[in-house]
């Protein structure tokens, strides 16, 4: 019996890409229904219609609050979109333009459900837990979630099968940066060090673009669209999604050419912009600078020294701005490879992970036997983007005077930052600890988890809690209990506990400090809306 | 732009969503969602804007949009208030316990307030009501995102204490550690804090020698009151 193949999805925060390892053992990319390679990644609410793809892109001008872009960014956060009563979360955005890339893959790949999704190697756990559940929102059944610079890095590797090599992948997309090392040797390839920024992306650029367009208008006619005088409500919605649109194309303009024209309008008045790449270039140094500093703090967590960087691929559309290629250039003194299209070899590379993960579970896939081969020895070893652990109570800490926290106030040991998985450690990864009931009786116990390189747990991200339950009543405080936390190969927190004076198993749940309360109609609407 | 959070001049939310004043709650948080759509819309591009819609629709849902004796209540001060264009009648306060600023479902990383379990996530039940049945799946979930932001909470006065606190620094009660405290119902007005000002030194405590730190009235240690 043979298997269609299953989908690699590249769900980006600007455009999205679907591929698939075809019966010659190559990644293609589907086109979707429109014909297009990529999808852009916004959702246009109409009733019980989810319109997704370029269509929504363009109705952004016109009626932008029924239409979500970016979403990406706010994956694993508290953001919803509230519409017709219901209050979308991240997730169910998300799920809705899965839905969509799904169906037109299924135009051309077959009745496919399987796929694994990108996510940006940065994505901490509750991104990644709120990314997967997105698609099993929308009925796909995920084989896995893989780094998108680790994709790209398949891609490549696919056609030229390095030797003992060490790259770098910088991936500057729409929303998000990663910055990958690893060692690549025929068929396996282990990651050594990664770290970006999920707030740093082309919209930063566009935004660049826009503040100085703003400028210029409210240096020529004295109208700000912040103004609540200036300009109401609605209008200033729609001016400011028309220029947000008009800079990111005058970004794309200035990738070719040195200088661009904007025509601005607001409130009756018109204004044409002369833009030039060196105004641009001057106004978006704090982020090139921001770009530069991530890659040589991961280049040195990963020990090793620019020059000895066999190949450095740029992937993601925001890689094609000049000024970002020269400064990757200035650090490993060689500009980026461009053999890998900068949009599609995420999704490429997702797709040869799906087909290996599918191989893994036993898949009767028929492909050219060479393909097939190097598929199903096929390594790929993450590792964890940040620092995982929880916060104790260290008696012998010295107190922080400076502080006015009330917890440092006390004499003799503070709260500290006890990290149990830290970050760049190969996954998958599992810890152990023991902690305790506090209360004669207690049946449950409460570990909050923090993320974060500080000590302080004030510096820390508090990502959430692990509930333990079901802990054999009528007993005494200080009962042992074992958790083990495992982070999963695809950077998922996963737990268990166990009762150590019983031996018996307790149910365990992860709770995410920003996970949706009631999210229960959205879930109900995402799958009954028609998505177009 | 209208200043939010004012009680004793309250603005005319009607006037501000362009509807009418006896429209139903329908109709109400129809024209309350499309303006949080354009706060989110607006986010990126004017995030002043943003912020201002944002804070908006906080206090309209909480004006408007939580509960009939609520909007009420909300009805009655603006009528007063455009009965007197002076507003320096003191309005009769609101039954304690009026929630404060911070809506359900908003994770502020703001100090615990002194307001108690409202800044919960949960909508606060009336007083002298039992909390809703069939609550328990969520009231687990907003009481953990409650100890995530501000660690345990007093079970008494419901002051957000430190996971390391045996005793509310605020009333002195024994903390119950499990999952926060009992619902707002439970609480003892006439148990409140003491209502001097907080003192601004840390001073040892009489009763363990442990430290009691600034602002706080009761050794979180062995409960005792500050000296």
């Amino acid at each position: 019996m043979s298997e269609p193949t299953a989908f690699g999805i590249d769900l980006g925060t600007t455009l999205s890409v679907v591929a698939q390892v075809n019966k010659a053992g190559l990644p293609v990319v589907l086109p979707n229904a429109e014909g297009s390679q990529t999808t852009p990644s916004v959702v246009l609410f109409d009733g019980g219609t989810a319109v997704v793809g370029p269509v929504a892109r363009e109705a952004l001008a016109a009626e932008p609050e029924v239409v979500v872009q970016l979403v990406k960014r706010h994956m694993g956060s508290h953001w919803s979109f509230d519409y017709q009563g219901i209050s979308y979360g991240p997730e169910h955005i998300s799920a809705l333009i899965l839905r969509k890339l799904l169906a037109d893959a299924q135009l051309l790949g077959g009745p496919v459900s399987q796929a694994a999704v990108t996510v940006p190697a940065y994505f901490n756990d509750p991104m990644r837990s709120a990314t997967r559940r997105a698609a099993e929102l929308a009925g796909i059944e995920v084989l896995g979630l893989l780094s998108e610079p680790t994709a790209a890095a398949l891609a490549f590797g696919y056609e030229r099968r390095p030797a003992g090599a060490t790259g770098v992948v910088v991936d500057l997309g729409g929303g998000t940066f990663d910055v990958t090392v690893m060692d690549y040797d025929g068929h396996d390839l282990a990651v050594r060090a990664t770290g970006g920024d999920y707030y740093l992306g082309g919209s930063n650029f566009d935004k660049v673009l826009f503040d100085y367009l703003a400028e210029e208008f409210r240096a020529a006619h004295d109208l700000d669209i912040n103004d609540p005088d200036s300009l109401s409500l609605d209008e200033c919605t729609q001016v400011s999604h028309d220029w947000l649109l008009r800079a990111t194309r005058a970004k794309h303009d200035l990738t070719s050419r040195e200088r661009t024209t904007v025509a601005l309008q607001a409130a009756g008045l018109l204004l044409r912009v002369e833009v030039r790449r060196d105004t641009f270039l001057a106004r978006s140094r704090p982020l090139l600078d921001e770009v530069t500093e991530k890659i040589i703090d991961v280049v040195a967590a990963a020990g090793v020294a620019p020059k000895d960087v066999n190949f450095v691929l740029a992937v993601g559309g925001s890689t094609r701005i000049p000024a970002v290629r020269e400064r990757v250039q200035e650090i490993f003194g060689r500009p980026p490879d461009t053999s890998v299209r900068p949009d599609e070899a995420v999704a490429l590379g997702a797709a040869l992970f799906a087909a290996q993960r599918q191989l893994e579970q036993g898949s009767a896939l028929v492909m050219e036997p060479q393909a097939r081969d190097y598929l199903a020895n096929l390594t790929v070893t993450d590792v964890a983007a940040h620092t995982l652990g929880i916060s104790v109570f260290d008696a012998d800490a010295g107190s922080d005077p400076g502080a006015g926290r009330r917890a440092s106030g006390r004499a003799g040991g503070r709260q500290v930052m006890l990290p149990l998985l830290t970050r760049n450690t190969r996954l998958p990864f599992d810890t152990r600890r023991t902690f305790y009931t506090m209360q004669p009786g207690e049946q449950r116990i409460m570990v909050p988890i923090l993320e974060g390189e500080e000590a302080d747990p004030e510096l820390c991200q508090r990502i959430g809690a692990v509930v333990v339950d079901g802990l054999p009543a009528f007993r005494p405080a200080h009962q042992e209990v074992l958790v083990t936390m495992r982070l999963d190969r695809d950077g998922i927190l996963r737990v268990a506990a166990a009762d150590v004076a019983t031996g018996m198993a307790a149910s365990t749940t992860i709770v995410h400090a920003h996970q949706q309360v009631s999210g229960h109609a959205a879930d109900v609407a995402v799958r009954a809306m028609t998505v177009e | 732009m209208p200043h939010p959070a004012d009680p004793e001049r309250p603005d005319d939310w009607y006037s501000v969503l362009g509807v009418d004043p006896v429209a139903t709650t329908d109709q109400i948080a129809a024209a309350v969602e499309r303006r949080a759509r354009q706060a989110n819309a607006l986010a990126v591009t004017a995030p002043e804007r943003a912020r201002q819609l944002r804070d908006q629709v906080r206090a309209i849902k909480q004006d408007l949009l939580s509960g009939a004796e609520q909007r009420e209540r909300y009805d009655q001060r603006l009528a007063r208030q455009e009965a007197n264009a002076v507003p320096s009648l003191p309005p009769a306060r609101t039954p304690a316990g009026y929630p404060a600023e911070t809506p359900a479902g908003q994770p502020a990383p703001a100090p615990p307030s002194p307001h108690g379990p409202a800044a919960g996530g949960q909508p606060l039940p009336q007083a002298g009501s039992s909390p809703p049945p069939g609550a328990g799946a969520r009231g687990l979930m907003s009481r953990v995102a409650q100890f995530l932001r501000t660690g345990w909470t007093c079970s008494n006065c419901g002051y957000g204490a430190l996971p390391t606190d045996k005793f509310c620094p605020k009333c002195g009660s024994k903390i119950q550690p499990g999952l926060g405290g009992r619902a707002a119902a439970d609480s003892h007005p006439d148990m409140a804090p003491p209502s001097e000002a907080p003192a601004a030194q840390p001073a040892p405590c009489g009763k363990c020698g442990g430290m009691i730190a600034p602002g706080d009235a009761f050794c979180t240690r062995c409960g005792a009151l500050r000296a």
